[in-house]
Protein backbone atom coordinates (compact mmCIF):
# COMPACT_ATOMS: atom_id res chain seq x y z
CA UNK A 1 0.00 0.00 0.00
CA UNK A 2 1.07 3.81 -1.30
CA UNK A 3 0.23 6.35 1.45
CA UNK A 4 -0.74 9.58 -0.36
CA UNK A 5 -2.62 12.95 0.19
CA UNK A 6 -4.69 14.86 -2.20
CA UNK A 7 -7.24 17.29 -1.88
CA UNK A 8 -11.22 16.31 -3.32
CA UNK A 9 -13.62 18.95 -3.87
CA UNK A 10 -11.58 21.43 -1.62
CA UNK A 11 -10.96 19.08 1.36
CA UNK A 12 -8.00 16.98 2.37
CA UNK A 13 -8.03 13.44 2.28
CA UNK A 14 -4.81 11.17 3.30
CA UNK A 15 -5.68 7.24 2.17
CA UNK A 16 -3.18 4.28 2.12
CA UNK A 17 -4.13 2.49 -1.94
CA UNK A 18 -2.88 0.04 -3.94
CA UNK A 19 -0.60 1.19 -6.87
CA UNK A 20 -2.82 -0.21 -9.21
CA UNK A 21 -5.70 1.41 -8.06
CA UNK A 22 -6.94 4.33 -10.35
CA UNK A 23 -8.36 7.60 -8.99
CA UNK A 24 -12.39 6.69 -10.15
CA UNK A 25 -12.38 3.51 -7.73
CA UNK A 26 -10.45 5.49 -5.31
CA UNK A 27 -13.44 7.74 -5.05
CA UNK A 28 -16.01 5.81 -6.18
CA UNK A 29 -15.32 2.89 -3.81
CA UNK A 30 -13.57 4.33 -0.90
CA UNK A 31 -14.54 8.11 -0.51
CA UNK A 32 -18.32 7.08 -1.71
CA UNK A 33 -18.13 10.12 -4.50
CA UNK A 34 -20.04 7.78 -6.89
CA UNK A 35 -20.67 11.62 -9.21
CA UNK A 36 -17.81 10.01 -11.17
CA UNK A 37 -18.84 7.13 -13.47
CA UNK A 38 -16.77 4.29 -14.97
CA UNK A 39 -17.68 2.42 -17.98
CA UNK A 40 -14.52 1.14 -21.11
CA UNK A 41 -11.48 1.34 -18.12
CA UNK A 42 -9.76 2.59 -21.09
CA UNK A 43 -9.56 6.03 -21.59
CA UNK A 44 -12.34 6.15 -24.85
CA UNK A 45 -15.71 6.53 -23.73
CA UNK A 46 -14.98 9.57 -21.61
CA UNK A 47 -17.57 9.24 -18.38
CA UNK A 48 -14.82 9.18 -15.81
CA UNK A 49 -13.96 12.79 -16.71
CA UNK A 50 -12.96 15.40 -13.67
CA UNK A 51 -11.07 18.06 -12.98
CA UNK A 52 -7.57 17.45 -11.89
CA UNK A 53 -5.73 21.01 -10.70
CA UNK A 54 -8.66 22.50 -12.74
CA UNK A 55 -7.96 20.59 -15.48
CA UNK A 56 -10.19 17.76 -17.63
CA UNK A 57 -8.62 14.59 -17.11
CA UNK A 58 -9.57 10.62 -17.09
CA UNK A 59 -9.95 8.97 -13.54
CA UNK A 60 -9.76 5.56 -15.12
CA UNK A 61 -6.33 6.11 -16.81
CA UNK A 62 -4.78 7.52 -13.97
CA UNK A 63 -3.44 5.50 -10.95
CA UNK A 64 -3.95 7.47 -7.45
CA UNK A 65 -0.48 7.37 -6.89
CA UNK A 66 0.60 9.34 -9.63
CA UNK A 67 -1.86 12.55 -8.40
CA UNK A 68 -0.08 12.43 -4.63
CA UNK A 69 -0.81 16.01 -3.81
CA UNK A 70 -3.42 17.08 -6.57
CA UNK A 71 -6.62 19.09 -6.23
CA UNK A 72 -9.11 16.76 -7.68
CA UNK A 73 -12.66 17.89 -8.46
CA UNK A 74 -15.69 15.97 -9.41
CA UNK A 75 -18.69 16.51 -10.06
CA UNK A 76 -20.24 16.43 -6.46
CA UNK A 77 -17.62 19.72 -5.59
CA UNK A 78 -18.94 21.64 -8.57
CA UNK A 79 -22.56 22.01 -7.29
CA UNK A 80 -22.83 25.49 -6.47
CA UNK A 81 -20.28 26.54 -10.00
CA UNK A 82 -21.90 29.30 -12.01
CA UNK A 83 -20.76 27.74 -15.87
CA UNK A 84 -22.16 24.14 -14.19
CA UNK A 85 -25.48 25.60 -12.99
CA UNK A 86 -25.82 27.15 -16.29
CA UNK A 87 -25.28 23.78 -18.08
CA UNK A 88 -27.24 21.88 -15.90
CA UNK A 89 -30.04 24.53 -17.07
CA UNK A 90 -28.87 24.21 -20.91
CA UNK A 91 -29.59 20.67 -20.45
CA UNK A 92 -32.38 20.47 -19.31
CA UNK A 93 -34.07 23.10 -21.31
CA UNK A 94 -32.36 21.39 -24.25
CA UNK A 95 -32.72 17.65 -23.69
CA UNK A 96 -29.12 17.11 -23.41
CA UNK A 97 -29.55 13.44 -21.34
CA UNK A 98 -31.97 10.53 -21.32
CA UNK A 99 -30.38 8.15 -18.84
CA UNK A 100 -27.86 10.38 -18.02
CA UNK A 101 -24.76 7.94 -17.19
CA UNK A 102 -22.39 10.03 -19.66
CA UNK A 103 -23.50 13.28 -18.28
CA UNK A 104 -21.13 13.65 -15.26
CA UNK A 105 -17.95 13.75 -18.17
CA UNK A 106 -20.24 15.47 -20.70
CA UNK A 107 -20.49 18.50 -17.95
CA UNK A 108 -16.85 18.29 -17.63
CA UNK A 109 -15.96 18.42 -20.76
CA UNK A 110 -18.58 21.16 -21.64
CA UNK A 111 -17.09 23.78 -18.94
CA UNK A 112 -13.87 23.41 -20.11
CA UNK A 113 -15.10 24.28 -23.48
CA UNK A 114 -16.59 27.03 -21.65
CA UNK A 115 -13.76 28.52 -20.09
CA UNK A 116 -11.07 27.47 -23.11
CA UNK A 117 -12.97 28.49 -26.01
CA UNK A 118 -15.08 30.91 -25.44
CA UNK A 119 -15.55 31.34 -29.70
CA UNK A 120 -16.39 27.68 -30.27
CA UNK A 121 -18.91 27.11 -32.86
CA UNK A 122 -20.62 23.97 -33.57
CA UNK A 123 -18.14 22.14 -35.23
CA UNK A 124 -15.72 22.74 -33.01
CA UNK A 125 -18.12 21.83 -30.14
CA UNK A 126 -18.51 18.77 -31.93
CA UNK A 127 -14.80 18.22 -32.44
CA UNK A 128 -14.11 18.83 -28.30
CA UNK A 129 -17.04 16.91 -27.29
CA UNK A 130 -15.85 13.65 -29.41
CA UNK A 131 -14.18 11.97 -26.97
CA UNK A 132 -17.23 11.65 -24.49
CA UNK A 133 -19.74 9.09 -25.68
CA UNK A 134 -23.55 8.90 -25.64
CA UNK A 135 -25.81 6.28 -26.11
CA UNK A 136 -29.05 7.82 -25.85
CA UNK A 137 -29.52 11.52 -27.51
CA UNK A 138 -27.34 11.09 -30.39
CA UNK A 139 -25.52 14.60 -29.28
CA UNK A 140 -27.88 16.74 -31.11
CA UNK A 141 -29.03 18.20 -27.55
CA UNK A 142 -26.20 17.98 -25.54
CA UNK A 143 -24.50 20.22 -28.61
CA UNK A 144 -27.24 22.59 -28.38
CA UNK A 145 -26.74 22.87 -24.83
CA UNK A 146 -23.71 23.41 -24.82
CA UNK A 147 -23.75 25.77 -27.56
CA UNK A 148 -26.61 27.78 -25.53
CA UNK A 149 -24.62 28.07 -22.38
CA UNK A 150 -21.61 29.10 -24.58
CA UNK A 151 -23.95 32.06 -26.02
CA UNK A 152 -24.81 32.56 -21.91
CA UNK A 153 -20.94 33.37 -21.11
CA UNK A 154 -19.88 35.05 -24.23
CA UNK A 155 -22.98 37.76 -23.26
CA UNK A 156 -22.06 38.35 -20.26
CA UNK A 157 -20.64 36.84 -16.80
CA UNK A 158 -16.87 36.48 -17.57
CA UNK A 159 -14.96 33.49 -16.47
CA UNK A 160 -11.15 32.79 -15.06
CA UNK A 161 -9.68 31.18 -18.14
CA UNK A 162 -6.69 28.68 -18.00
CA UNK A 163 -4.41 29.43 -15.70
CA UNK A 164 -1.20 30.49 -17.80
CA UNK A 165 0.77 29.57 -14.93
CA UNK A 166 0.15 25.96 -14.86
CA UNK A 167 2.98 23.55 -15.28
CA UNK A 168 4.14 22.02 -18.00
CA UNK A 169 3.84 18.31 -17.03
CA UNK A 170 0.94 16.17 -16.48
CA UNK A 171 -1.88 17.40 -14.53
CA UNK A 172 -1.34 15.98 -11.18
CA UNK A 173 1.90 15.68 -11.11
CA UNK A 174 4.09 17.57 -8.28
CA UNK A 175 7.97 17.74 -7.96
CA UNK A 176 9.33 14.34 -6.25
CA UNK A 177 11.01 14.37 -3.63
CA UNK A 178 14.68 12.36 -4.33
CA UNK A 179 15.43 9.19 -2.48
CA UNK A 180 11.54 7.75 -2.77
CA UNK A 181 11.34 4.42 -1.40
CA UNK A 182 9.82 1.06 -2.63
CA UNK A 183 6.32 0.43 -1.56
CA UNK A 184 5.22 -2.79 -1.85
CA UNK A 185 1.25 -3.43 -1.86
CA UNK A 186 2.77 -6.39 0.63
CA UNK A 187 5.36 -4.02 1.95
CA UNK A 188 3.87 -1.29 4.13
CA UNK A 189 7.08 0.94 3.47
CA UNK A 190 6.27 5.00 3.00
CA UNK A 191 7.09 6.00 -0.61
CA UNK A 192 7.18 9.86 0.06
CA UNK A 193 8.74 11.43 2.41
CA UNK A 194 6.14 14.75 2.39
CA UNK A 195 4.51 15.29 5.59
CA UNK A 196 1.41 14.26 6.18
CA UNK A 197 -0.80 18.01 7.30
CA UNK A 198 -4.42 16.08 6.42
CA UNK A 199 -6.61 16.06 9.90
CA UNK A 200 -7.09 12.62 10.99
CA UNK A 201 -10.79 13.09 10.43
CA UNK A 202 -10.25 13.07 6.82
CA UNK A 203 -7.95 10.02 6.43
CA UNK A 204 -10.14 7.13 4.45
CA UNK A 205 -10.36 4.08 6.03
CA UNK A 206 -9.58 0.84 4.60
CA UNK A 207 -12.25 -0.55 2.52
CA UNK A 208 -13.57 -2.67 5.01
CA UNK A 209 -14.00 -0.43 7.55
CA UNK A 210 -17.34 1.95 7.21
CA UNK A 211 -16.64 4.71 4.94
CA UNK A 212 -20.05 6.37 6.15
CA UNK A 213 -18.24 7.22 9.83
CA UNK A 214 -15.99 9.58 7.59
CA UNK A 215 -16.27 13.18 7.35
CA UNK A 216 -16.03 13.08 3.94
CA UNK A 217 -18.87 11.38 2.78
CA UNK A 218 -21.02 13.69 4.53
CA UNK A 219 -19.53 16.64 4.28
CA UNK A 220 -22.20 17.89 1.80
CA UNK A 221 -25.39 19.35 3.74
CA UNK A 222 -28.49 17.90 2.51
CA UNK A 223 -30.45 20.85 3.51
CA UNK A 224 -28.29 22.96 0.39
CA UNK A 225 -28.82 20.35 -1.63
CA UNK A 226 -32.47 20.14 -1.43
CA UNK A 227 -33.44 24.19 -2.08
CA UNK A 228 -31.87 23.92 -5.20
CA UNK A 229 -33.61 25.43 -8.02
CA UNK A 230 -36.61 23.00 -9.55
CA UNK A 231 -36.59 21.44 -12.88
CA UNK A 232 -32.95 20.44 -13.32
CA UNK A 233 -32.40 19.49 -10.43
CA UNK A 234 -35.78 17.78 -9.20
CA UNK A 235 -34.30 14.09 -9.48
CA UNK A 236 -30.86 15.39 -7.82
CA UNK A 237 -32.86 16.78 -4.98
CA UNK A 238 -35.11 13.80 -4.63
CA UNK A 239 -31.24 11.39 -4.66
CA UNK A 240 -30.18 13.67 -2.05
CA UNK A 241 -33.14 13.43 0.01
CA UNK A 242 -32.99 9.65 -0.03
CA UNK A 243 -29.57 9.64 0.75
CA UNK A 244 -29.64 11.88 3.47
CA UNK A 245 -32.94 9.63 4.96
CA UNK A 246 -30.89 6.79 4.58
CA UNK A 247 -28.34 7.93 6.54
CA UNK A 248 -30.17 9.07 9.21
CA UNK A 249 -32.21 5.28 9.69
CA UNK A 250 -28.34 3.61 9.27
CA UNK A 251 -27.23 6.31 12.15
CA UNK A 252 -29.86 5.28 14.68
CA UNK A 253 -29.86 1.36 13.86
CA UNK A 254 -26.45 1.53 15.02
CA UNK A 255 -25.50 0.18 18.08
CA UNK B 1 -10.24 -4.08 -16.25
CA UNK B 2 -7.97 -3.15 -13.28
CA UNK B 3 -4.19 -3.80 -13.69
CA UNK B 4 -2.32 -6.60 -12.13
CA UNK B 5 -0.55 -5.58 -8.68
CA UNK B 6 2.65 -3.57 -9.02
CA UNK B 7 5.48 -1.79 -6.85
CA UNK B 8 5.40 1.88 -7.78
CA UNK B 9 8.45 4.73 -6.81
CA UNK B 10 8.76 7.68 -7.75
CA UNK B 11 11.85 9.34 -9.15
CA UNK B 12 13.33 12.55 -8.10
CA UNK B 13 15.82 13.03 -10.56
CA UNK B 14 17.29 11.28 -14.26
CA UNK B 15 19.78 10.01 -12.46
CA UNK B 16 17.67 8.40 -9.62
CA UNK B 17 15.54 6.81 -11.98
CA UNK B 18 17.85 5.29 -14.45
CA UNK B 19 19.27 3.71 -10.91
CA UNK B 20 15.32 2.31 -10.49
CA UNK B 21 15.33 1.23 -13.89
CA UNK B 22 18.80 -0.89 -12.91
CA UNK B 23 17.95 -2.06 -9.76
CA UNK B 24 14.16 -3.16 -9.92
CA UNK B 25 13.78 -6.52 -9.72
CA UNK B 26 11.30 -7.96 -12.92
CA UNK B 27 9.96 -6.28 -15.44
CA UNK B 28 10.01 -2.35 -15.11
CA UNK B 29 7.87 0.20 -16.91
CA UNK B 30 9.03 4.28 -16.70
CA UNK B 31 5.31 6.32 -16.62
CA UNK B 32 4.58 9.65 -16.82
CA UNK B 33 1.20 10.81 -17.89
CA UNK B 34 0.31 7.15 -18.22
CA UNK B 35 -2.50 7.97 -21.04
CA UNK B 36 -1.03 5.27 -23.26
CA UNK B 37 0.45 3.12 -20.39
CA UNK B 38 -2.99 3.07 -18.44
CA UNK B 39 -5.05 1.47 -21.29
CA UNK B 40 -2.45 -1.42 -21.36
CA UNK B 41 -2.26 -1.89 -17.59
CA UNK B 42 -6.15 -1.87 -17.19
CA UNK B 43 -6.30 -4.55 -19.91
CA UNK B 44 -3.43 -6.89 -18.50
CA UNK B 45 -1.11 -6.00 -21.38
CA UNK B 46 1.42 -5.11 -19.55
CA UNK B 47 2.18 -6.38 -16.41
CA UNK B 48 5.37 -4.83 -15.49
CA UNK B 49 6.19 -5.54 -11.64
CA UNK B 50 7.35 -2.30 -11.16
CA UNK B 51 6.60 1.45 -12.64
CA UNK B 52 9.07 4.28 -12.12
CA UNK B 53 6.90 7.56 -11.72
CA UNK B 54 9.24 10.68 -13.42
CA UNK B 55 6.90 13.05 -13.82
CA UNK B 56 8.04 14.13 -10.29
CA UNK B 57 11.37 15.18 -12.12
CA UNK B 58 11.61 19.08 -12.39
CA UNK B 59 14.50 18.28 -15.32
CA UNK B 60 11.93 16.52 -17.67
CA UNK B 61 9.48 19.35 -18.51
CA UNK B 62 12.37 21.55 -19.39
CA UNK B 63 12.48 23.91 -22.92
CA UNK B 64 15.61 25.05 -24.66
CA UNK B 65 15.71 26.93 -27.77
CA UNK B 66 18.32 27.91 -30.42
CA UNK B 67 18.04 29.02 -33.57
CA UNK B 68 18.18 25.74 -35.38
CA UNK B 69 15.93 23.55 -33.19
CA UNK B 70 13.23 23.55 -29.87
CA UNK B 71 14.26 20.86 -27.20
CA UNK B 72 11.25 19.93 -25.33
CA UNK B 73 11.46 17.57 -22.28
CA UNK B 74 9.57 14.24 -22.10
CA UNK B 75 7.14 15.03 -19.68
CA UNK B 76 5.93 18.35 -21.28
CA UNK B 77 2.64 17.64 -21.77
CA UNK B 78 0.36 17.83 -25.48
CA UNK B 79 -1.95 19.74 -24.49
CA UNK B 80 0.43 22.67 -23.67
CA UNK B 81 1.68 21.73 -26.79
CA UNK B 82 -1.61 22.83 -28.20
CA UNK B 83 -1.99 25.99 -26.56
CA UNK B 84 1.45 27.48 -27.89
CA UNK B 85 2.99 27.60 -24.56
CA UNK B 86 6.28 26.67 -25.60
CA UNK B 87 8.61 28.59 -28.56
CA UNK B 88 7.11 27.55 -31.50
CA UNK B 89 9.32 29.84 -34.18
CA UNK B 90 9.28 27.24 -37.47
CA UNK B 91 6.86 24.47 -35.62
CA UNK B 92 3.45 25.38 -36.15
CA UNK B 93 3.30 21.70 -37.16
CA UNK B 94 3.70 20.69 -33.58
CA UNK B 95 0.47 22.47 -32.19
CA UNK B 96 -1.64 21.42 -35.32
CA UNK B 97 -0.80 17.80 -34.72
CA UNK B 98 -1.38 17.75 -30.67
CA UNK B 99 -5.19 19.76 -31.37
CA UNK B 100 -5.83 16.23 -33.28
CA UNK B 101 -4.20 13.78 -30.96
CA UNK B 102 -7.08 12.04 -28.72
CA UNK B 103 -8.62 14.25 -26.80
CA UNK B 104 -8.46 17.13 -24.53
CA UNK B 105 -8.77 15.16 -21.40
CA UNK B 106 -6.29 12.65 -22.63
CA UNK B 107 -3.68 15.48 -23.72
CA UNK B 108 -3.53 17.21 -20.30
CA UNK B 109 -1.65 14.12 -19.12
CA UNK B 110 -0.46 12.51 -21.89
CA UNK B 111 3.41 13.66 -22.65
CA UNK B 112 5.51 13.50 -26.08
CA UNK B 113 8.34 11.56 -24.57
CA UNK B 114 5.56 8.78 -23.35
CA UNK B 115 3.94 8.75 -26.44
CA UNK B 116 7.55 8.42 -28.35
CA UNK B 117 8.32 5.73 -25.95
CA UNK B 118 4.88 4.10 -26.27
CA UNK B 119 5.87 3.67 -29.67
CA UNK B 120 2.43 2.73 -30.90
CA UNK B 121 2.61 3.29 -34.59
CA UNK B 122 -0.53 4.97 -35.36
CA UNK B 123 0.54 7.41 -32.68
CA UNK B 124 0.52 10.97 -34.02
CA UNK B 125 3.99 12.36 -32.49
CA UNK B 126 5.93 8.95 -33.81
CA UNK B 127 5.14 10.12 -37.60
CA UNK B 128 4.95 13.86 -36.91
CA UNK B 129 8.20 13.85 -35.21
CA UNK B 130 9.95 11.62 -37.73
CA UNK B 131 8.91 14.41 -40.60
CA UNK B 132 10.63 17.06 -38.59
CA UNK B 133 13.82 14.82 -38.14
CA UNK B 134 13.17 15.27 -34.94
CA UNK B 135 16.25 13.79 -32.57
CA UNK B 136 15.94 11.94 -29.12
CA UNK B 137 18.19 12.91 -26.18
CA UNK B 138 18.48 9.70 -24.39
CA UNK B 139 20.03 9.55 -20.58
CA UNK B 140 21.27 6.00 -18.86
CA UNK B 141 23.76 4.62 -16.68
CA UNK B 142 26.90 5.26 -19.23
CA UNK B 143 25.78 8.85 -19.73
CA UNK B 144 23.82 10.67 -22.31
CA UNK B 145 23.81 10.41 -26.20
CA UNK B 146 21.52 11.18 -29.26
CA UNK B 147 20.08 9.29 -32.23
CA UNK B 148 17.09 10.22 -34.60
CA UNK B 149 14.02 9.58 -33.63
CA UNK B 150 13.77 7.04 -36.57
CA UNK B 151 16.29 4.51 -35.29
CA UNK B 152 14.67 5.52 -31.38
CA UNK B 153 11.19 3.85 -32.67
CA UNK B 154 12.48 0.18 -33.85
CA UNK B 155 9.11 -1.29 -34.61
CA UNK B 156 6.03 -1.34 -33.42
CA UNK B 157 5.81 -0.62 -29.33
CA UNK B 158 9.35 -1.04 -29.91
CA UNK B 159 12.43 1.38 -29.20
CA UNK B 160 16.26 1.23 -29.01
CA UNK B 161 16.53 2.33 -25.27
CA UNK B 162 18.75 -0.35 -23.55
CA UNK B 163 18.94 -1.09 -20.12
CA UNK B 164 18.09 1.90 -17.38
CA UNK B 165 18.22 4.18 -20.24
CA UNK B 166 15.39 6.78 -20.44
CA UNK B 167 14.32 9.63 -23.08
CA UNK B 168 15.55 12.96 -21.51
CA UNK B 169 14.10 15.32 -23.99
CA UNK B 170 13.26 15.44 -27.62
CA UNK B 171 15.24 18.06 -30.03
CA UNK B 172 13.37 19.53 -33.01
CA UNK B 173 14.64 21.22 -35.75
CA UNK B 174 12.85 24.41 -36.74
CA UNK B 175 11.42 24.76 -40.39
CA UNK B 176 13.13 27.93 -42.16
CA UNK B 177 10.71 30.83 -42.72
CA UNK B 178 9.95 28.93 -46.47
CA UNK B 179 9.27 26.15 -45.23
CA UNK B 180 6.19 24.01 -45.49
CA UNK B 181 4.46 20.93 -43.63
CA UNK B 182 1.73 18.37 -44.13
CA UNK B 183 -0.11 16.30 -41.77
CA UNK B 184 -3.22 13.99 -42.14
CA UNK B 185 -4.45 11.37 -41.05
CA UNK B 186 -7.50 8.77 -41.42
CA UNK B 187 -9.66 8.18 -38.26
CA UNK B 188 -12.77 6.56 -38.45
CA UNK B 189 -13.89 8.70 -35.06
CA UNK B 190 -12.27 11.81 -34.30
CA UNK B 191 -9.33 11.32 -31.86
CA UNK B 192 -8.84 7.69 -32.68
CA UNK B 193 -5.34 6.14 -33.22
CA UNK B 194 -5.16 6.62 -37.12
CA UNK B 195 -6.13 4.50 -39.87
CA UNK B 196 -3.33 5.98 -41.95
CA UNK B 197 -0.81 8.60 -41.71
CA UNK B 198 0.41 10.86 -43.62
CA UNK B 199 3.56 13.54 -42.92
CA UNK B 200 5.21 15.63 -45.29
CA UNK B 201 8.18 18.54 -44.65
CA UNK B 202 8.96 20.46 -47.60
CA UNK B 203 12.01 22.74 -46.84
CA UNK B 204 13.71 23.78 -49.75
CA UNK B 205 16.09 26.50 -47.98
CA UNK B 206 17.46 23.81 -45.99
CA UNK B 207 17.25 21.37 -48.49
CA UNK B 208 14.61 18.82 -46.93
CA UNK B 209 11.82 17.21 -48.65
CA UNK B 210 11.07 14.51 -46.34
CA UNK B 211 7.75 12.04 -46.36
CA UNK B 212 6.67 9.89 -43.43
CA UNK B 213 4.13 6.87 -44.20
CA UNK B 214 2.43 6.43 -40.74
CA UNK B 215 0.10 3.77 -38.61
CA UNK B 216 1.11 1.35 -41.19
CA UNK B 217 1.33 -1.51 -37.98
CA UNK B 218 5.04 -1.16 -37.74
CA UNK B 219 7.76 1.21 -37.88
CA UNK B 220 6.81 4.82 -39.86
CA UNK B 221 8.27 4.48 -43.51
CA UNK B 222 10.55 7.44 -43.79
CA UNK B 223 11.30 8.26 -47.63
CA UNK B 224 13.86 10.98 -46.92
CA UNK B 225 13.99 12.37 -50.52
CA UNK B 226 10.27 12.83 -51.27
CA UNK B 227 10.65 13.47 -54.87
CA UNK B 228 10.92 9.70 -55.98
CA UNK B 229 7.59 9.68 -54.34
CA UNK B 230 5.85 11.64 -57.26
CA UNK B 231 5.82 12.11 -60.77
CA UNK B 232 8.26 14.82 -61.20
CA UNK B 233 6.55 17.22 -59.41
CA UNK B 234 9.04 19.18 -57.32
CA UNK B 235 9.45 20.53 -53.40
CA UNK B 236 9.02 23.89 -54.98
CA UNK B 237 6.86 24.43 -57.64
CA UNK B 238 3.53 22.61 -59.30
CA UNK B 239 1.32 20.39 -56.94
CA UNK B 240 2.62 16.73 -56.21
CA UNK B 241 1.61 13.88 -57.71
CA UNK B 242 1.79 10.99 -55.57
CA UNK B 243 3.20 7.78 -57.50
CA UNK B 244 0.52 5.16 -56.55
CA UNK B 245 3.06 2.26 -57.80
CA UNK B 246 6.11 3.55 -55.54
CA UNK B 247 4.24 4.19 -52.30
CA UNK B 248 2.54 0.56 -53.40
CA UNK B 249 6.34 -0.85 -53.21
CA UNK B 250 7.19 0.58 -49.93
CA UNK B 251 4.23 -0.83 -48.53
CA UNK B 252 4.94 -4.04 -49.99
CA UNK B 253 8.28 -3.92 -48.29
CA UNK B 254 6.54 -3.41 -44.70
CA UNK B 255 4.11 -5.56 -45.48
CA UNK B 256 0.91 -3.84 -45.48
CA UNK B 257 -1.34 -6.25 -47.54
CA UNK B 258 -4.78 -5.12 -47.12
CA UNK B 259 -6.03 -3.69 -50.00
CA UNK B 260 -7.95 -1.06 -48.40
CA UNK B 261 -5.42 0.20 -45.86
CA UNK B 262 -2.81 0.46 -49.16
CA UNK B 263 -5.59 2.93 -50.71
CA UNK B 264 -6.04 4.69 -47.15
CA UNK B 265 -2.03 5.37 -47.55
CA UNK B 266 -2.35 6.60 -51.05
CA UNK B 267 -5.14 8.85 -49.92
CA UNK B 268 -3.50 10.17 -47.00
CA UNK B 269 0.02 10.46 -48.26
CA UNK B 270 -1.56 12.60 -51.13
CA UNK B 271 -3.30 14.89 -48.99
CA UNK B 272 -0.72 15.72 -46.70
CA UNK B 273 1.53 16.28 -50.02
CA UNK B 274 -0.97 19.05 -51.18
CA UNK B 275 -1.09 20.77 -47.62
CA UNK B 276 2.82 20.91 -47.99
CA UNK B 277 3.42 21.77 -51.55
CA UNK B 278 0.94 24.45 -52.41
CA UNK B 279 -0.67 24.54 -56.05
Amino acid sequence: MTPIELRVNGRAVSASVEPRTHLADLLRDRLHLTGTHLRCEQGVCGVCTLLIDGQPARACITYAVLCHGAEITTIEGLEHDPIIVALRRAFTAEHGLQCGFCTPGMLMTARDIILRLPGADEARVRVELSGNLCRCTGYVGIVRAVLCALQEFRRGESVAAVPPERPLGPVGARPAQSAAAYSGHDRARSCFLGKTDASAENAVPEPEARPRDTALCNYRDPAVQVTVRAGANVQRGFMTRAKALWAQVSRKSRP
Amino acid sequence: MKPAAFDFVRAGSVAEATRMLITADGAVKVVAGAQSLGPMLNLRLVQPRVLVDITGIPALTRVEEDDEAVTLGACITTGNIEDGRLPNRGLSMLSAVAMRTAYRAVRNRGTIGGSVCHADPAADWVSALCALGAQCLIAGPAGAHCMPIEQFVVGAFETALGPGELLEAIRIPRLSPGGRWGYNKLCRRMGEFALAIGAVLSDPARERFRAVIGATGGKPIIVTDARLLGHGGSSTGDAFAVDEAAVLRLLDQAGVVDPVARRQHVVVLQRAFDQAVPL
